[in-house]
């Protein structure tokens, strides 16, 4: 199992937590910061191994420890950036109004890859400063192709 | 006393339904085959599994007829009522029998001068099997006031009870015997209408249209029937299911026409030549399929027997209604191929030769046929079926050599000159893999929606129907070539409108028929040819918006002088058609 | 010995117009997992679809596709089975196309059991026209077309197929592929028809049913002590679903026979195959005796 690095200052408060976050990404409400940060962090819950979401734990507020928990099994294999995507996305809101040409309702969900990665990548950033370099390669290294890359240049 | 007329004449057999009048009527037309006979017979039934009026009206002959005709000279009434019924076909000196017991007038048949030929049938029936058995005795009757041997009804017999023991058989032979006796010693001197075996005669066969289509299609290679019981395709399905095992015939009751059709899509989607058959009510339901195939240029046969519409309308009687429905079913704009057979014979080329066309330019054909001619009996030469003149043509479809050049980058929808495509099928060969959508697309079968390639894909489906119209073969004309009227017809009103012809040349006038069989694409320019030639067109079908007449006008420009209407559900007869053309409404709707 | 195949066989360039993060993509690699590892190379395989977005996957792959009429897949796909059995038939098409519009042919399918797979991917909403409610919307749900909630109870495809007879009933679950991917490939290599009704988030149109929503539900049967043998259980466990939704096998018929072995005219050859040998060796002859009925 890969070495943590050393402590850093200690667990942050959850509220500095999520304004950085929400800094990072100009989220207009607490209440989007927020779907932004339990998005990422479950699909990311979906994908490391136990351990590594427990090392990750510690490096958080408490208050995350609920988006890091998975149910049962392992991790599927499988995974990919579609799926890590689709985590994100469901927080995204990638509907207009009502389509008065083809019916249904309007939607932007063009943007709602990017704006998913963006995310993401908030997230990751604040993140990535609460642990060291090394402990980000090792998580790097098990997240998905192309996500991996979000991870490492967010 | 008048002459004796011999092997010239119409006999009908007429009773409830549920009084096995189809059965009986059908052993008759058998019998009088076997005996070197020509035979046309036609029944009429309602759509009730009891009770309603059902008749079979049949045709005797030394030559061979393409139509019933009237009057009538023998009755075979198994109620009363229809004694009523075909009261005013009865020609004079024509005779009825009926069993006792039965409740008629006398007067008006006097007056015709049609003798009633009482017979205790019932009685007779009941002392040596059952009630039931009263058909079997007027059938014996029949022949014997006509004199006719027993012979040939024995044989029928004997093969249709078989499946139920030697010991109905039996019965029912000496209840034929029986009455056959009675009839010909009290009523057979005073009947003028005789028949006899003819020496000589050729063996022959006894087949309606469907039969026919059935069996061309299985000379085609047709190997896979979808369909949904529908009056009068049903019989199509049930004998091509009914095949020995060795055919390797696979059909499917499928679950509604829409599951039918589709199922008739994947099988030659996969391959094989698939078919379904169905009415007009079916037909309705198999719309979209119809847009798919075409679009997919997937090859598909379909049987639309037509009957009487609108709705459930007149299920089972005849009509010619659904050609333009059939020719612009389904939205938008694609090819397709419509073809109407008008003679049994003719059924069976169309079975075959409807899958070469299916195949060849990739898309549907729709075969034509109506209750009339699915359902009426005719007698065939045995070589009129001529199994070595099928071929099988399948188009640009890849064969194995073919396949074993392809290199990868096979495009299904491949721009050609014709419009159609090298057919690769799925599985055959490692190179060939495509996608087909339904929605536009290009070459490669994947989704398109950019202007150029929209246009040319369209094109490209057109063209094939440019090109199928080369194929389609000219009307056919029988008669004298400058007739003073030409009778345009399609489908089952051939054979009205031919021996109507005959009968107005027969008489001192001139006529002649024009018989269209491939519908569309129709081949525009012989068609107007065709047309121009002639003095005076009249169009004989049986539909009330005059189907053919607006096609015709459609394409070629021409207007027909006058249109000839029947939709009453019954199949015209020859000499209706003769008395109206002289009252024969200017082109447009009926009177 | 079957000899895995590299699942990118089956990769295809065309232009993917799903959402990000659409739970297809993960049907879609499941699909093609399921088929290089069974050693189904990409022109053995034929792959049928109806009208939706999930029925674009048949074209998002290298394989022999068809994309049919919105509800026809079955009709298809059985047909081209019964033609040529040697093709391995998969359907695949969302739920208003497989329980809706299409729910004659599902039903019939269940009772028919013909040979191929059924992959419904099932995101109880109505994706490709914008958001309306489907069969499998909960009763409740709030759509375009269901302004104050849909009043109809929900399709269950489980239980419907369960009543119906088929003989193999499972559920996947997009957020897991590998294990769905499992599940198709013994749908394929089962005898008949398969249903794998894999929930599938649409991203975009359902906030409702997300990963999330999924994920804190599903579980495993084969994690407890579950006999997919067990017809009652089965029925108890199909109408499980608003606190615990059970994914993997849920009923299989050991040893069902095909609708295809049944049928006697396909035991000498295929309508393709016939076909075939009669363009070589038409032989006419064969038909004469047929004549013989009309004498």
């Amino acid at each position: 199992m890969p070495q943590m690095g050393g402590q850093k200052e200690g667990t942050l408060d959850y509220g500095q937590f999520l304004s950085e976050v929400q800094a990072n990404g100009s989220f207009t409400s607490r209440e989007e910061t927020e779907g932004a940060v339990a998005s990422v962090l479950m699909a990311m819950a979906e994908v490391l191994p136990r351990e590594q979401l427990q090392a990750l734990a510690t490096r958080l507020p408490p208050e995350v420890m609920v988006f890091l928990r998975r149910s049962g099994s392992e991790p599927d294999p499988l995974f990919d950036s579609h799926l890590f995507l689709g985590w994100v996305v469901s927080s995204v809101d990638a509907t207009g109004g009502r389509d008065e040409t083809t019916g249904g309702l309007d939607m932007t969900a063009s943007y709602s890859g990017p704006e998913a990665i963006r995310r993401a990548q908030c997230v990751f950033s604040a993140l990535k400063k609460r642990i060291e370099p090394d402990h980000q390669q090792v998580l790097a290294d098990l997240l998905p192709e192309d996500v991996n890359g979000w991870f490492l240049n967010a | 006393m008048a002459s004796v007329v011999t092997n010239d004449m119409s006999i009908v057999i007429g009773g409830d339904a549920g009084q096995g009048v189809e059965s009986s009527g059908a052993g008759f037309c058998l019998s009088f085959a076997r005996a070197g006979l020509h035979v046309f017979g036609m029944q009429d039934y309602h759509s009730r599994i009891r009770g309603g009026h059902n008749f079979y009206q049949i045709r005797l002959s030394e030559k061979p007829r393409l139509s019933h005709s009237n009057p009538v000279h023998l009755l075979i009434a198994l109620t009363p009522e229809t004694v009523r019924l075909h009261l005013d076909q009865l020609a004079e000196g024509a005779a009825v029998v009926l069993p006792e017991r039965f409740e008629i007038d006398p007067a008006p048949l006097e007056k015709r001068g049609v003798r009633v030929d009482t017979l205790p049938l019932i009685r007779m029936a009941e002392e040596h099997g059952n009630r039931v058995m009263a058909n079997t005795a007027a059938l014996g009757a029949a022949a014997g006031i006509t004199e006719f041997p027993l012979q040939f009804m024995e044989s029928v017999i004997r093969d249709n009870f078989a499946a139920k023991g030697q010991q109905t058989v039996d019965t029912n032979l000496k209840v034929a015997e029986a009455a056959y006796g009675l009839a010909r010693d009290r009523y057979g001197a005073e009947f003028r209408y005789k028949l006899r075996p003819v020496d000589g005669a050729p063996r022959r066969m006894l087949m309606n249209g469907n039969q026919a289509l059935a069996m061309g299609a299985l000379a085609g290679g047709c190997r896979f029937v979808s369909a949904y019981p529908m009056t009068p395709a049903t019989s199509i399905f049930e004998w091509l299911s009914g095949l020995p095992r060795e055919y390797g015939v696979v059909t499917k009751h499928a679950e509604d026409e829409i599951a039918a059709a589709d199922m008739a899509i994947g099988a030659s989607f996969a391959g094989a030549r698939g078919m379904t058959a169905t009415s007009g009510g079916g037909f309705c339901l198999m719309v979209e399929a119809l847009g798919l195939a075409a679009m997919t240029e997937v090859p598909m046969v379909i049987v639309l027997a037509q009957r009487g519409g609108p709705s459930n309308g007149l299920p089972t009687r005849t009509e010619q209604s659904d050609l333009l429905f059939a020719i612009n079913a389904s939205h938008g704009e694609s090819p397709r191929i419509v073809t109407a057979p008008g003679t049994v014979e003719e059924c069976f080329e169309a079975g075959w030769r409807a899958f070469n066309l299916a195949e060849k330019y990739q898309c549907p054909v729709v075969v034509m046929t109506d209750s009339f001619l699915a359902s009426t009996l005719r007698t065939l030469d045995m070589d009129a079926i001529d199994f070595s003149s099928v071929s099988i043509d399948r188009g640009s479809t890849l064969t194995p050599q073919e396949l074993g050049g392809l290199t990868n980058g096979y495009k299904r929808f491949e721009f050609t000159e014709t419009g159609v495509s090298p057919r690769a099928l799925p599985g055959q060969h490692p190179a060939a893999v495509y996608s087909a959508v339904s929605d536009e697309h290009d070459e490669e079968g994947h989704f398109l929606e950019e202007i150029e390639g929209r246009r040319r894909m369209m094109q490209k489906r057109m063209r094939k129907l440019r090109e199928a119209e080369r194929e389609m073969r000219p009307p056919k004309r029988y008669g004298p070539p400058e007739a003073e009227t030409t009778l345009v017809c399609w489908g089952s009103s051939f054979g009205p409108c031919k021996e109507a012809a005959d009968e107005i040349n027969d008489a001192g006038g001139s006529a002649n028929v024009l018989q269209f069989g491939d519908l569309w694409p129709l081949p525009e320019e012989v068609t107007a040819a065709a047309l121009s030639e002639c003095r005076r067109t009249v169009t004989v079908e049986q539909n009330y918006t005059s189907q053919l007449a607006k096609l015709l006008r459609m394409t070629t420009g021409i207007k027909v002088d006058g249109t000839l209407n029947k939709y009453d559900g019954r199949p015209f007869a020859p000499e209706e058609i003769v008395a109206g053309l002289g009252k024969e409404v200017v082109s447009g709707y009926a009177a | 010995m079957v000899t895995r195949l590299d699942p990118k066989l089956f990769d295809a360039t065309t232009d993917i117009t799903w959402c990000a993060g659409c739970g297809d993509f993960a049907i879609l690699k499941a699909l093609k997992l399921a088929l290089a590892d069974l050693g189904i190379e990409p022109y053995q395989a034929l792959v049928v679809s109806g009208i939706g977005c999930g029925s674009k996957l048949p074209d998002y792959m290298n394989v022999n596709a068809y994309l049919t009429n919105h509800g026809r897949p079955l009709p298809i796909a059985t047909a081209a089975k019964l033609a040529n059995p040697d093709l391995h038939v998969i359907v695949t098409n969302g739920d208003g196309d497989s329980y809706g519009i299409g729910g004659n042919h599902f039903v019939q399918s269940c009772r028919r059991n013909p040979n191929l797979t059924h992959i419904v991917e099932n995101n109880q909403i109505y994706g490709l026209t914008k958001g309306q409610y489907s069969p499998t919307s909960d009763k409740g749900f709030v759509t375009t077309t269901s302004p104050d909630g849909a009043i109809e109870l929900a399709f269950n495809p489980l239980s419907v197929a369960l009543g119906a007879g088929a003989t193999f009933i499972s559920r996947a679950f997009a957020g897991e592929p590998k294990h769905m991917a499992g599940l198709i490939a013994q749908g394929i290599q089962h005898q008949g028809y398969a249903l794998i009704d894999v929930l599938q988030p649409c991203v975009t149109f359902n906030r409702t049913n997300t990963y999330d929503w999924y994920r804190k539900r599903v579980y495993h049967l084969e994690d407890e002590d579950y006999d997919p043998s067990d017809r009652k259980a089965a029925w108890e466990k199909a109408h499980e679903w608003e606190e615990r939704i059970p994914l993997g096998v849920l009923y299989r018929v050991e040893g069902a026979t095909a609708y295809e072995d049944q049928v006697k005219a396909l035991e000498g050859g295929s309508p393709v195959s016939r076909l075939d040998d009669l363009v070589k060796d038409p032989r006419p002859q064969q038909y004469e005796r047929l004549k013989e009925r009309f004498t």
